[in-house]
Formats: C-alpha cells, sequence, structure tokens
C-alpha cells in the first residue's frame, strides 16, 4: 500500500455556518490544520465542537463556505473517492459477508472481485479476520466488525484516513486492545490519519500531534505534541510526561465551560 | 415431518375443533346440506369429483401466479422509479393509492369488456389487487436505508447507480418479501373475483355455478381448495425469502 504522491495536507481558516430553522449557526470558525506524511494527529474537543462538520468537509461531503483545503493537490470533486472515512458506526452491509463488505471499495472503483478477494487475502491475517471471511457480520464480535470495517477502508488506499470515533462503541479493554492493534498496524502500512476523539488517553497513546478545538463555533485552541515516538509501549500511560499533556489537554478543554 | 407435525400442532387442534364442533351442529340440528353440508359430505364431494376440482383448481393456480408475477415485476420497477426520481414519486404516487380506491368489483367487469373473456382479464384483475403492498413495501425499503451509508458509499466513490444496486436494491429485499406475503394471499381473492365476473372455469367459476344449483358441498369444497392454495404458496415465499434474504431470517432469530 505505498503512495508515491506527497501526502501532505493542508487547511487553512476553513470556515462554515449551517441554517437551523433559518437562524445561522456558526459551526466552524476559521480552522488552520497541517499533517505531515505518515503522521497520524488527532482532533480532539468538546461535544458539538463541529468535529464531524470537519470530517465531512474533509471528505468531500460537504463544502466549506470559506478557507482552503489541500490533499495532495486533489479538488473537491476528486476528494470523494481518495480520502478514507471510517464513520463511528461500523456500517457492514448485513447482507454481504466479511470478505464480500471488505471489497466494496475495490468494487466500486472497478476492480474485479476475482482480484479484489486476491488483494484482501493477505490482510485478513493481521486484522484478526481469517477463519471468518465467509460469516455475516451479525456473527462478528464488536472489535472483529470495528477491524473488517476498518480493512474495508484501507483497501481503497486512501491519501489519509479519518477516523470518527472508532472505538467509541467498544468496552474500556476491547478499546485499548483495538488501540494497540492500530498502532501497530499504522507503523506498518505508513498511512497519514486523522484521528477524531473525545478520550484523552486515546488521542495521547495513538497521536503524534493533538489539535485541541473550541466549543461551537469551532476553531484550534492548542496543538500539542506527543514526546513519545512509534512505536511505543501501552505502559507509557504511566508516565509522569504523559500525566503531565493530559492535564494540559484536560484544562484547555474544562475552560471551555 | 414429526417437527413439524408438533410445531403447527395449535393450528391442526383448531382445525380439528372446528370441524368437529361443525359436524356435531349439521348433525344435530339436521341442517339441510344445501345450507350448510357437513364436513365430511364436504370431503366426500372433494374425493368424489377429485378430477373435476383438479381441473379447475389448475386453472386458478395458474391465475394466481401469473398475475402475482405481473405484479412482482411492475411492483418492482414502479418502486424503482419512485426511489430513483422524485418527480416520478410525485407524479405516480397518488395514482398508485389512488388505485386501490377504486373497487375492484367494479374494474373487474369493464376488463371483460374491453379485454374479452379468457385469461388475461383475470390475470389482470389479480395483478390489480396485489401489486399495491408490492410497491409500498418495496418503496419502504428502498428508502430505509442509513443516511450514514449514503455516506460510506460517497466517499468510497459509489455513484448513484452503485447506491442503487448494492444499496437500495438488497436493502429492500426483506420489505419485498413482506409485501409479497401480502400480495399472495390478496391474489386469491382476486383470481376469484375475476373468475365471478366472466368465466367458464376455476374454482370461482365453479363456486358462482354450484351455488344455485344448490350444490353447496362443491362452493366448501372450492373454498377449502383456495385456503390450501393461500396457506401453500404463502409458505412457499416464506421458504424463497429463507434461500434469498438469508441475513433477514438470522438476524430475525
Amino acid at each position: 500500500m505505498e503512495k508515491i504522491v506527497d501526502n501532505h495536507i493542508s487547511i487553512a481558516g476553513l470556515k462554515k455556518t449551517i441554517y437551523q430553522d433559518g437562524n445561522p449557526l456558526k459551526i466552524l470558525d476559521g480552522v488552520d490544520l497541517s499533517i505531515e506524511k505518515s503522521e497520524i494527529i488527532s482532533v480532539l474537543g468538546p461535544s458539538g465542537c463541529g468535529k464531524s462538520t470537519l470530517l465531512n468537509i474533509l471528505a468531500g461531503l460537504d463544502e466549506p463556505d470559506e478557507g482552503d483545503i489541500n490533499i495532495s493537490g486533489l479538488d473537491f470533486a476528486s476528494r470523494l473517492g481518495s480520502v478514507g472515512y471510517m464513520q463511528q458506526k461500523d456500517l457492514l452491509l448485513p447482507w454481504r459477508s466479511v470478505k464480500d463488505n471488505v471489497i466494496l471499495g475495490l468494487e466500486i472503483k472497478g476492480v474485479s472481485k476475482r482480484q479484489s478477494y486476491q488483494m484482501v487475502e493477505p490482510y485478513f491475517q493481521s486484522f484478526g479476520l481469517s477463519g471468518f471471511e465467509s460469516n455475516y457480520p451479525h456473527t462478528l464480535s464488536g472489535g472483529m466488525k470495528q477491524r473488517a470495517s476498518f480493512l474495508r477502508t484501507v483497501m481503497t488506499e486512501p491519501d489519509i484516513l479519518l477516523l470518527d470515533e472508532p472505538f467509541s462503541a467498544l468496552d474500556a479493554l476491547n478499546r485499548s486492545r483495538l488501540q494497540m492493534w492500530l498502532l501497530d498496524l499504522l507503523d506498518g502500512i505508513q498511512q497519514t490519519v486523522l484521528l477524531v476523539t473525545h478520550d484523552v488517553d486515546e488521542a495521547i497513546m495513538l497521536s503524534d500531534r493533538i489539535y485541541v478545538m473550541t466549543s461551537r463555533p469551532g476553531r484550534i485552541n492548542s496543538v500539542e505534541k506527543v514526546p513519545y515516538s512509534r512505536p511505543r509501549d501501552r505502559e507509557i500511560i504511566n508516565d509522569s510526561s504523559f500525566v503531565e499533556l493530559k492535564s494540559k489537554i484536560l484544562s484547555f478543554l474544562w475552560d471551555q465551560d | 415431518m414429526i417437527n413439524w407435525l408438533v410445531k403447527w400442532s395449535p393450528a391442526f387442534g383448531i382445525v380439528c375443533l372446528i370441524v368437529g364442533a361443525w359436524q356435531l351442529l349439521v348433525k344435530i340440528q339436521e341442517i339441510p346440506s344445501w345450507l350448510l353440508p357437513s364436513p365430511s359430505s364436504v370431503a366426500t364431494t372433494i374425493y368424489n369429483d377429485y378430477g373435476m376440482l383438479l381441473r379447475h383448481t389448475v386453472v386458478t393456480l395458474e391465475e394466481i401466479i401469473l398475475g402475482f408475477f405481473l405484479a412482482l415485476v411492475v411492483g418492482v420497477i414502479l418502486a424503482s422509479a419512485i426511489c430513483l426520481s422524485q418527480t416520478i414519486e410525485k407524479a405516480l404516487y397518488p395514482f398508485i393509492i389512488a388505485s386501490q380506491t377504486v373497487p375492484i368489483i367494479v374494474i373487474a367487469p369493464m376488463l371483460l369488456v374491453w379485454i374479452g373473456y379468457g385469461l388475461a382479464p383475470k390475470i389482470i384483475v389479480v395483478a390489480l389487487i396485489s401489486f399495491f403492498p408490492i410497491v409500498v413495501n418495496t418503496v419502504d425499503g428502498m428508502k430505509s436505508i442509513d443516511p450514514d451509508i449514503q455516506k460510506l458509499m460517497h466517499t468510497l466513490g459509489g455513484k448513484k447507480a452503485q447506491v442503487f444496486s448494492k444499496i437500495m436494491i438488497p436493502s429492500s429485499l426483506p420489505y419485498l418479501f413482506s409485501g409479497l406475503r401480502v400480495a399472495i394471499a390478496i391474489s386469491v381473492i382476486g383470481a376469484v373475483i375475476g373468475e365471478w365476473v366472466g368465466s367458464s372455469e376455476g374454482l370461482g367459476y365453479l363456486m358462482i355455478r354450484s351455488k344455485p344449483q344448490f350444490q353447496t358441498e362443491r362452493v366448501f369444497a372450492a373454498i377449502i381448495i383456495l385456503s390450501f392454495i393461500g396457506v401453500g404458496l404463502f409458505a412457499l415465499i416464506t421458504y424463497l425469502e429463507k434461500v434469498f434474504v438469508p441475513w433477514s431470517h438470522e438476524r430475525r432469530n
């Protein structure tokens, strides 16, 4: 899954206002972001800070009122289908087996079924899905569904992967297992990732830098660098620098209210 | 087989109860058989007139199945058109609903005048009466798709035609089958009405002809055969749903 194109992503002065019952509601008020190739970025913010709107715009589902988005030189129209967007729910299609769910993106891009199967085959092992290729989604555990959904998103080789609270539906143990698994996996594939979460531990554990947003209208409040290189160990959660960074970010978030 | 009998034993129990009470009532009250034949005399009629009843059954079954397939094809095409275009929805949906408010008993004789006396008007009556639940259910199914799945398809680069074929059609199948179950039950009624209005064969014709001749046993024989057709076709559709839409059944159980 190597990409030759430069994955540098930059977003500048993003503004978006929506209208609810005719009243303007300012959602995003000048959001700036920049992401290096293979970097993992987290966006943290209180609920209603416009994280979903930001993701929709980045994915190409919505257009900003103002501002520039540059994703490897793609314009708005070609962003759809080039940006991988994994939503909160796994959204596996109940009438398709795991294997057929995973190839959905390839199928849409016109890859033949036979070739798609060959392309996904090597990944079932590392995604913990081997032996379940022919199962229907309702027979899988929550973690497996999420991994299948993740594999479906990665198979389209997106320039950037947008993850919208991908672990929020899981229990604490499964969540931390999946976080560590994801960290290992991302190191292997050198994928650029933007992760939206409201879990501060998760943000520090997984990302290289963290953008903290203000509550509505959403702006970037601060950018924090995580002082750990990857691959990293679960144990960092007990480090004094981890705790320090966590309390700093939490104080930013608490100041919102 | 044993399991099947055990599973449906409540239904058999009710049938036995009704048949027994009916037989007793006729016997004790000495009701003449032209007014209300006893179950045993109906059974005897079915046994004795086996060949004649079978001939009429085949005709009615043919009308039901052909009319039902016409309804299925037209229903699915209409539902797809309604879901793909809002203009078509606004243009057609009111008329589809209105078509159900016109009593079929009024349309049936007109069809006879327009098309003639053969198989065609019966098939059309069956289709007219049974396409409605198919359209309504399929439209509901196609519109029930999760907006997040719509978003997913867009971010994967899916076009409208792909959303339709890969998402809307499969997700409408369980709904389509619910519609088909309703449709098959009422298509039996459609066939009988079609025959009542004008025909020379079929179970509906047999009923219409036997009543004035006071051969009430035959009327009841026809009713019983029609119920078996209805229940049998309903079961067949439920079985087909299990084969073609296995995920829906697995999730429900």
